[in-house]
């Protein structure tokens, strides 16, 4: 009823179709609400090296880092696949942020032999990277950084700065740092553990964490990895890939939240009746199918069209319509339930928080129609 | 270009494509049909267009081409409407485009598709639907026509109504009841007839738009011969329910929330209003509820078009597409303040009237089965949720 495959090209190609599956047998047994629960507001648990062997053997590392790099090759596409898999297990996974924002990142880098070295590394499964670029609110890159500066010293590069919201950066060997340099944007690759990183995480709504992190420390000439505009598209490039693979995530959630909601009308009586049998209920319930449905063929056309210039459209479309859906579905949910639904031993409760933290990082649905309506500014002005 | 060996539009890419539809539109469009004040302009104003597709061969852009049409593809038939909606190209009689024909070339004998077919391309025969009767609306299948058999003939007796393009129609498709026990679905049966034989009156309707575009049809001893009837004998139902299911897709393309859209920015840019963020935003969220609606056309059309049934769930599209025209017409009611309200725009052609379009939109979520039908019939068929006890 919700299956991607559908709506999706991309998704019925039998080596696409063989990694979601995969994928799926993996959180099936070691992933899940109940790991999710265990691992609520536990800092300790992100940093889990084992997750990302285990990551690493499904493909998960290695999804869209090219083959000749060691990787899988896929396209971006593959990632909404994954993600929505994810979120429909409620997986606590750092998959967007560490296995999908920095991977596009680099790619969108072009032939830059840095990037290409530090991808095959995440390939395998060694470095985990995170991409440290806001300093507030979310907006969209620019050269323009109040706080955070790169500037050359004796012995290498000195960044000094604090970057917030950082997500996945406990788990990460790396963060890639957007800063200007000499006036113009830059990427930093700054490992986790030099002298001068201090990292304060943030416990959010769903027991999962992301940083601040604070930068007054030197690193090597070799860890800029470019500078330049192109920084600046490729991120924008990298935070539309996120934003679609973070749509997928969405929608997996809201369509398992619409599935334990299907359940409970059909099981739960009241007044001598399935809830599900008072039609009141049912117009409810098939509302919020039908603005899932919207964002389901929505995301299918999108999969197919990730790395077209259809891209960026595509990605704040999806972003808008699955974190309103997600939201609409979530509360709906919680009241649909009744007391049930307000209480933390159900799990319901988990995969609303999940979708407040997905939906509110990397632009919710208002950021993201503003964007669209620039765009249809720019095309009335063109 | 020759009509006996149409064109593969599908092979054109998108931009050309939607170049030569645009260039022709733009050339041939008679101008002052632009923006008609009615829904459905009488068959008279519009005959002269309907001629000049026909002629092209784009009067019929959803059928397959070797029944005359122009088969396209899903993405194809969007631009198509796009184009007719931007140039505001009123509706034409499109009752045997989109729906009968269809059905009848899935469901109709040989003989039946030779005689009718190109006579629907042609516009020589108009139709109109039989369904709905004065006790028979959203429970359709309680209708009480009756079609009884006498040689090789039916008499049909009985009294529909809401029967859209009366006013213009030839010919009349109906559901008549063959047998009268067992379930009502397992006894009806799915009938054609010309609208001047003896035995049929009109009686047309006025809507609260102030068109007679809607009527009644009283049948009296009518006879329809046994060749008439479209597919098997007391299998009427399941033939209606796939009419229905095209009426759907075709009622979920984004045609008539692309006109309303066209109409309120054409609006908004002439008064300044585009300028305000507040009606910007509210705007923008009704251009992506459209937008995104196109991805959901597009699979229910893709499945339809590799021979597959689109099935209950086509119902969503129904839904969203109606409920969407009726949000951006009511935006531009009430963005239009006190002009909005004044009646005599109405009928000025040409005009922008969010009054027309207020009226207009009424009827999207009643026809072809009510939203609250659409919104019952996917909470049983496709949630699977229960009856009551």
């Amino acid at each position: 009823m919700f299956s991607l495959r559908q709506a999706s090209a991309l998704a019925r190609e039998p080596d696409v179709s063989a990694v979601v599956e995969a994928t799926e047998r993996f959180l099936a047994s070691a992933s899940g609400p109940a790991c999710f629960r265990q691992a609520r507001g536990d800092p300790e648990a992100a940093v889990d090296a084992a997750a990302f062997g285990r990551l690493a053997e499904v493909g998960l590392t290695g999804a869209l880092v090219p083959e000749d790099l060691g990787g899988l090759g896929f396209p971006a596409g593959v990632a909404v696949l994954l993600a929505e898999r994810l979120g429909w297990s409620l997986a606590r996974e750092p998959f967007v942020e560490n296995l999908v924002l920095p991977y596009a990142l680099l790619l969108a880098l072009g032939n830059n032999a840095r990037a290409h070295a530090l991808l095959g590394g995440m390939a395998k499964g060694g470095s985990v990277v995170c991409v440290a670029f806001q300093e507030g609110a979310f907006a969209l890159p620019s050269a323009e950084f109040p706080v955070a500066r790169i500037e050359k010293v004796g012995n290498g590069l000195r960044l000094r700065g604090r970057k917030r919201f950082v997500v996945g950066a406990r788990a990460s060997t790396h963060s890639l740092v957007l800063a200007p340099l000499e006036g113009e944007a830059a990427l930093l690759c700054v490992p986790s553990g030099a002298a001068g990183v201090t990292r304060q995480d943030k416990l959010l709504a769903d027991g999962t964490f992301w940083s601040d992190v604070e930068f007054d420390t030197v690193v090597a000439e070799d860890a800029l990895i470019e500078r330049g505009a192109s920084c600046i598209a490729a991120l924008e490039n990298a935070l539309d890939v996120a934003n679609l693979a973070l749509s997928g995530e969405l929608y997996g959630l809201q369509t398992r939240i619409l599935e334990m909601t299907l359940d409970y009308l059909k099981t739960r009586e009241q007044f001598g009746q399935p809830l599900g049998a008072f039609q009141a209920l049912q117009h409810r319930a098939v509302n919020l199918y039908t603005r899932a449905q919207i964002g389901r063929f929505l995301l299918g056309e999108a999969v197919d069209a990730t790395e077209t210039s259809a891209q960026a459209q595509y990605a704040s479309r999806c972003k808008a319509r699955t974190a309103d859906s997600a939201l609409e579905i979530a509360k709906e949910g919680i009241q649909l339930h009744g007391a049930i639904g307000f209480s933390d031993e159900y799990d319901l409760g988990l995969y609303v928080k999940r979708i407040l933290v997905r939906s509110a990082w990397l632009g919710g649905a208002d950021f993201h129609r503003r964007r669209l309506e620039s765009f249809e500014l720019a095309e009335a002005a063109a | 270009m020759n009509a006996l060996a149409p064109i593969d539009w599908n092979s054109l890419s998108d931009s050309d494509f939607r170049a030569e539809l645009r260039g022709f539109i733009e050339a041939k469009f008679p101008a002052h049909l632009r923006n008609h004040p009615r829904r459905i302009p009488r068959w008279e104003d519009t005959r002269e267009w309907f001629g000049t597709l026909s002629a092209k061969g784009w009067i019929a852009p959803n059928w397959p081409r070797e029944h005359g049409g122009m088969g396209l593809t899903a993405s194809k038939l969007l631009i198509y409407f796009e184009e007719v909606e931007r140039w505001g190209i009123p509706r034409l009689y499109d009752m045997g485009l989109f729906m009968f024909g269809p059905v009848l070339i899935r469901h109709g004998t040989e003989a039946q598709k030779r005689e009718y077919l190109p006579k629907i391309l042609s516009g020589e025969h108009r139709w109109a639907q039989g369904y709905s009767e004065p006790g028979a609306g959203s429970d359709l299948a309680s209708l009480r026509t009756m079609a009884i058999p006498e040689d090789d003939h039916y008499i049909v007796n009985g009294h529909k109504t809401w029967s859209t393009f009366l006013d213009d129609a030839t010919h009349l498709f109906l559901l008549a009841c063959t047998r009268n026990e067992g379930r009502k679905q397992d006894g009806i049966s799915l009938f054609i007839t010309p609208l001047d034989v003896v035995g049929i009156e009109r009686r047309l309707i006025t809507t609260i738009a102030g068109h007679a575009e809607l009527g009644e049809v009283f049948l009296d001893n009518v006879r329809i011969p046994g060749a008439n009837m479209v597919g098997p004998l007391h299998g009427g139902w399941g033939i209606a329910k796939d009419l229905l299911e095209f009426e759907r897709i075709n009622n979920g393309s984004p045609k008539l929330g692309l006109y309303a859209l066209n109409q309120l920015q054409e609006y908004a840019k002439r008064t300044g209003l585009a300028a305000d963020p507040r009606f910007a935003e509210r705007f923008t969220r009704l251009r992506l509820d459209l937008q995104d609606q196109s991805c959901a056309y597009r699979h229910f059309c893709s499945l339809l078009k590799a021979g597959r049934t689109p099935g209950p769930e086509v119902s969503l599209l129904k839904i969203w597409s109606t409920e969407t025209y009726q949000r951006l017409a009511e935006l531009f009611l009430e963005v239009a303040g006190e002009e909005g309200v004044e009646a005599d725009r109405v009928d000025v052609p040409g005009a922008l009237a969010a009054l027309r379009l207020y009226y207009r939109s009424r009827p999207a979520t009643i026809y072809s089965g009510s939203s609250e039908v659409q919104r019952n019939l996917l909470a049983k068929r496709v949630l699977g949720l229960p009856a009551p006890k």
